[in-house]
């Protein structure tokens, strides 16, 4: 006979949030917040090609500490982005496990319309890659040694110095590179993916959204993937 | 024959106003006391989870069960083509009456007057409760209802939701069902099958149900029954039921004293996919709605086996359009099903056995375009394609009768009760309102009408009389239904055999097939009646049942389902045998018109058979309920 | 034709279970597969030997009642049918084929392939439906529905409950199967009443029967035997939303 669940006291403490449908809400916008700032963080990192000695890419850095409180503020709300996805995430990927603890001793595609890839098979395990990688990045260079320069007479942050110091070493530079190449996977499913679990996408866009999310992927973690390398080989110590 | 007087109750006054005035007498229960009422309602399909759902709302308790995991999965599940309403919402001149006549007409005129007045009456509000309960019916660009025409009607007066029409239907009474499993009002026990009906004083009290996962025998008692457990095509083996689809239910009522009216009126479907090969299961019913675009031939060649599109117009035989040319490829089930083995039986049926005919939608496609036939069957020729990896787009599909529908069930008075006082019969379970024929997208309507509209009145008729006194399961009468249906079991799995349950089952259709089928003679039915007593004979002696009655065994629910249908075929051929005339879906090869129609002996049988159970099939006794034409006056159907 | 089968036998819900071996002949390629299942057991019980437990009964793709994982695909290879509609000239004579029941751990095992979805009717009963009492409805045409509106929700209502989608989701997630019904429900005029309580309390149900999160990728509608698309579980996100933010939402928990 049918046991009828009529108690909803576990959601009602639980909230709206912390369903299967509220996780992944929150972990979309979260996830499409990450994604925009990325996108501004790989601008600035492009400045490091502008090939005049670090001059743009410090004075960039400088005005964004000239903010004061309000890179604070932007450094909370990026670290509680982060945690959101990271909380959220952990919660899907248990309950996940939970849904199925006996497994299939054989399990394919179907193919056609799925769109399961590697990318969205290694969701967690990209980032998982991810989460170690992030903090280990403010240390290298947020947290990294403090080298001075004079940019038009204003004394600053060589940051370009840090980077490009960084990226001399080849294990540095390498893993940095290989990490990028879990992000593009990760981006590849994780945008269009956001978008559908924020209900944003129909029969027309849906479509879509998988494709800007790959090239979306590519470009981001592409141009992440091609800094490390280039310094690597071409940028010269200053 | 008989001395017992069967009362149909059928209330008094002009046809039109029986029913409100029936409704506007019939005795009520008080809101406060229906919950101390429990009805137990047997099976979910149309009828009974429509019934379930709509005694829930009422405030009755409910008990509500169904052999399937779900209740959503009961073969009304598969009707396709659509429900009959009298909306006319295309203005193309329908009304009550016009149904109501086309339904006497079309089961050629061996159903109760009242009872069909009333079934288009409520059709109407069929719909209605449909839509607001969310069925996505086909719509027009205007936003309103689609309709389309069905075999057996001049009129668009079907409405559908692609070919799913049936799934849809059962989905709204499902979600109304289950709306009231969440109140509290229906408690729902699924895996359950009903083996045996408990009476105590007289009165239909409880049932006896076998657990499907754990084999238990429950029992449960209530202040009434309700059957609602469906038709018994699957007595031929091969039919276009579902492969649970059982009579066993009904067949156990009968034997414990309801009448079965019409046990020979089964209906043959004229547009199914033609047997294939050995080992299949049952028969895939195409929808008859494809009639409306498909054209029906064979060549006008014997055994020719050109492939179709080599066949040129002149040497083809539209049969349908030729012989009945005002109702052409839609004339009724009965005529199109027996006019298909007849062009078979004379050599021109086509395909590898030769027992086809084409159903043709070339000539659709020219006037229609393929996106409109898509849109219409799209998921029909898709199914069409799965099965026999053919494209029904480019080559006309081939298409052959099977059993699909048994307008014969227990007999029922106006308010859809039994013989046994306190036990109702539902949808296809009664013998209802189809009489020897029913119409296409009929089915539908009948099932919702009786367990939407009509139960729900007439059971607080009988219950107001019948006041709650307590009765559990305690009662001794439980515990004796309980060892009876424990034996069976026992003995069932005792037996340790050679032969499956399953050679019996196909043995029996075998049978069934041949000679209480879509033509049948007295020779052949005496035949049928002592091969199946044979067969019944050796079943009991040799059939191999495997398992344990404690656990979940499909063999052994099988094996008890087979039984049933080993007595139940032999009551249909005797009942065939016994109705001297041909009539709808029953067509008696002694008794046809010089160019083969069936002929009927309104002097002779305008009556319904019912039959009463006297320890052993062949001592039942048939009594007659006389069946009067104040209405529709007979005629012999012409469909010319 | 020949085919060695290798099938999940598991005597109860708490037993464990195994792989057998089989190996049957003389199948025809018209058979579909669960005639061939047929076939085995009538062999299984001339040998005296328990049959394979398996769930069926329409057989024409319709009721949803059976459903195998067939070499790791919920209703086997071939994409928009149902077990029962799957014929074996889809596999190579001679094929070796693993059978396993659908795996999650709201559809616990019953025996061997039958597994137990009525978590699937629960949800239904959480909301589901639109609550109109029988007799209390307009007439069917006071509401027109566009045709478009009309046939995107008989899409999304032709879910046939099967539960393929729990099956093949690599989450055991039934979001396809709610968000069908929410969809249908939402895309219909008559279905807006409830539409915020209708969402919440069927999303609720079915987090409390266990199953995963949906993860999108979209291996649910690879496996729908109907086709459904995942663009319906957009939709019941909308609605989630929605209805979150809502006042109407918010009584709707309470």
């Amino acid at each position: 006979m049918h046991i009828m669940s009529t108690d909803r006291t576990s959601y009602k403490i639980r909230g709206k949030w912390d369903t299967t449908v509220g996780r992944k809400v929150v972990m979309a916008a979260s996830g499409l917040l990450l994604i925009g700032y990325l996108i501004i963080h790989l601008a600035a990192n492009l400045m490091v090609f502008a090939g005049d000695g670090g001059r743009l890419l410090n004075r960039y850095s400088y005005t964004l500490h000239q903010l004061g409180p309000l890179l604070w503020i932007a450094r909370i709300l990026l670290a509680t982005f982060f945690l959101s996805h990271i909380i959220s995430g952990i919660r899907v990927v248990i309950q996940n496990r939970r849904a199925r603890s006996s497994r299939y001793a054989m399990a394919a595609s179907k193919g056609g319309p799925s769109k399961m890839t590697v990318a969205s098979r290694w969701m967690a395990i990209t980032g998982l890659i991810l989460l170690v990688f992030v903090p280990t990045h403010v240390w290298m260079f947020t947290l990294g040694p403090y080298y001075e320069t004079v940019i038009d007479g204003v004394p600053m942050r060589d940051i370009y110095r840090l980077v490009v110091e960084r990226f001399k070493n080849p294990v540095t530079a390498f893993s940095y590179a290989a990490v990028m190449l879990f992000l593009c996977l990760h981006l590849a499913h994780g945008f269009w993916s956001a978008l559908q679990s924020l209900g944003a996408l129909n029969r027309k866009w849906l479509p879509i959204a998988y494709t800007v999310g790959i090239v979306l992927g590519v470009l981001i973690a592409g141009g992440f993937f091609v800094l490390p390398i280039y310094t690597y080989f071409f940028i010269p110590m200053p | 024959m008989s001395q017992v007087v069967l009362d149909a109750k059928i209330p008094k006054g002009p046809i039109q106003d029986k029913w409100s005035n029936h409704k506007a007498s019939v005795k009520l229960v008080s809101p406060a006391n229906k919950r101390k009422y429990t009805i137990i309602v047997v099976g979910t399909g149309l009828a009974g989870a429509s019934a379930a759902a709509t005694l829930g709302e009422l405030g009755y308790n409910v008990l509500n069960f169904c052999i399937q995991d779900s209740p959503r999965r009961a073969h009304s599940v598969a009707a396709q083509g659509g429900i009959n309403a009298a909306k006319n919402y295309q203005n193309d001149g329908d009304s009550v009456w016009r149904l109501f006549h086309d339904t006497i007409k079309g089961g050629d005129y061996r159903a109760r007057e009242a009872n069909v007045y009333r079934l288009a009456e409520l059709s109407v509000n069929i719909i209605d409760q449909a839509v607001a309960q969310g069925v996505p019916f086909a719509r027009e660009y205007g936003g309103t209802l689609a309709n389309r025409s069905f075999g057996g009607a001049q009129v668009s007066r079907t409405f559908y939701a692609r070919g799913q029409t049936g799934q849809q239907l059962l989905l709204g009474a499902y979600s109304a069902l289950m709306r009231q499993v969440a109140a509290g009002t229906v408690k729902l026990y699924p895996r359950r099958e009903m083996l045996d009906l408990v009476i105590i004083d007289g009165r239909a009290r409880g049932i006896v149900c076998r657990n499907l996962v754990t084999g238990e025998l429950e029992t449960y008692a209530g202040d009434a029954v309700v059957l609602a457990t469906g038709g018994y095509s699957t007595v031929f083996y091969l039919s276009t039921n579902a492969v649970n689809s059982n009579a066993t239910a009904i067949w156990r009522a009968f034997k414990k004293g309801a009448f079965f009216g019409n046990p020979c009126f089964t209906q043959i479907h004229p547009t199914c996919l033609p047997e294939a090969g050995a080992g299949q299961s049952k028969l895939t019913l195409m929808s008859e709605s494809l009639r409306n675009d498909g054209r029906v031939w064979v060549p006008k060649k014997k055994g020719d086996t050109r492939p179709p599109h080599e066949i040129p117009e002149s040497e083809r035989d539209y049969f349908l359009e030729r012989r009945y040319p005002a109702f052409g490829n839609l004339v009724p089930r009965d005529i199109a099903s027996r006019a298909a083995k007849a062009v078979c039986d004379e050599g021109y049926g086509v395909g590898p056995t030769g027992r086809a005919v084409y159903l043709d939608f070339a000539d659709a496609i020219k006037r229609l375009g393929v996106d409109v036939i898509r849109e219409r069957y799209g998921n029909l020729f898709d199914m069409y394609r799965e099965i026999t990896g053919e494209d029904p787009y480019k080559t006309p599909m081939r298409i052959y009768p099977a059993p699909h529908y048994t307008m014969g069930g227990l007999w029922v008075d106006y308010n859809l009760m039994t013989t046994i006082p306190g036990l109702y019969a539902l949808g296809e379970a009664n013998f209802s309102d189809h009489g020897a024929n029913r119409l296409g997208a009929s089915a539908l309507m009948q099932g919702l009408a009786d367990g939407y509209f009509i139960l729900p009145v007439t059971i607080g008729d009988f219950l107001a009389d019948h006041r709650p006194d307590g009765l559990t399961t305690d009662h001794p009468a439980f515990a004796a239904a309980v060892r009876e249906v424990n034996d069976q079991i026992k003995r069932l799995l005792s037996i340790r055999g050679k032969k499956t349950v399953r050679q019996f089952h196909w043995e029996l259709g075998r049978i069934m097939w041949d000679y209480v089928g879509m033509s049948r003679n007295a020779q052949g039915l005496q035949k049928a009646i002592s091969d199946i007593q044979a067969l019944r004979e050796e079943f009991w002696r040799d059939v191999k049942v495997v398992g344990e009655a404690n656990d979940y065994n499909k063999d052994l629910e099988y094996a008890g389902r087979v039984a049933d249908f080993l007595e139940l075929g032999e009551l249909m051929a005797m009942d065939a045998l016994d109705r001297e005339e041909s009539c709808g879906g029953h067509f008696r090869e002694e008794y046809q018109t010089p160019d083969g129609e069936a002929l009927r002996r309104d002097d002779l049988f305008s009556h319904v058979s019912v039959w009463e159970y006297k320890g052993e099939i062949k001592d039942s006794v048939r009594h007659k309920e006389p069946l009067v034409f104040e209405y529709a006056k007979p005629s012999q159907r012409s469909y010319k | 034709m020949k085919f060695h089968l290798k099938i999940w036998r598991q005597a109860g819900p708490d037993q464990p279970g195994r792989f057998e071996e089989y190996t049957v002949d003389n199948i025809v390629p018209e058979m579909s597969f669960l005639e061939m299942l047929d076939q085995l057991n009538e062999e299984l019980i001339r040998e005296g030997k328990e049959p394979i437990a398996f769930e069926s009964d329409c057989r024409e793709g319709i009721c949803g009642a059976c459903g195998l994982v067939i070499n790791g695909m919920a209703h086997g290879p071939k994409r928009g049918c149902t077990t029962c509609e799957l014929r074996m000239r889809e596999f190579p004579d001679g094929a070796h084929i693993t059978v396993e029941p659908f795996r999650a751990d709201a559809f616990p095992v019953i025996k061997d392939l039958v597994v137990d979805r009525s978590a699937l009717d629960r949800i239904i009963a959480a909301g589901g439906y639109i609550s109109v009492n029988t007799g209390s409805a307009p007439d069917a045409n006071a509401i027109p529905i566009p045709k478009d509106i009309a046939e995107e929700a008989m899409d999304a209502a032709a879910c046939i409950g099967c539960g393929a989608c729990v099956a093949a989701c690599p989450n055991a997630s039934a979001a396809l199967f709610t968000a069908a019904k929410v969809s249908h429900l939402a895309l219909l005029p008559q279905g807006h009443p409830e539409r915020e309580r209708r969402v919440i309390r069927m999303v609720d149900q079915m987090d409390a029967e266990g199953f995963g999160s949906c993860s999108n990728h979209g291996e649910c509608e690879a496996a729908c035997p109907k086709g459904i698309s995942i663009v319906n579980i957009a939709r019941m996100r909308r609605e989630y939303i929605r209805a979150s933010t809502s006042k109407a939402g918010a009584r709707a928990v309470l």
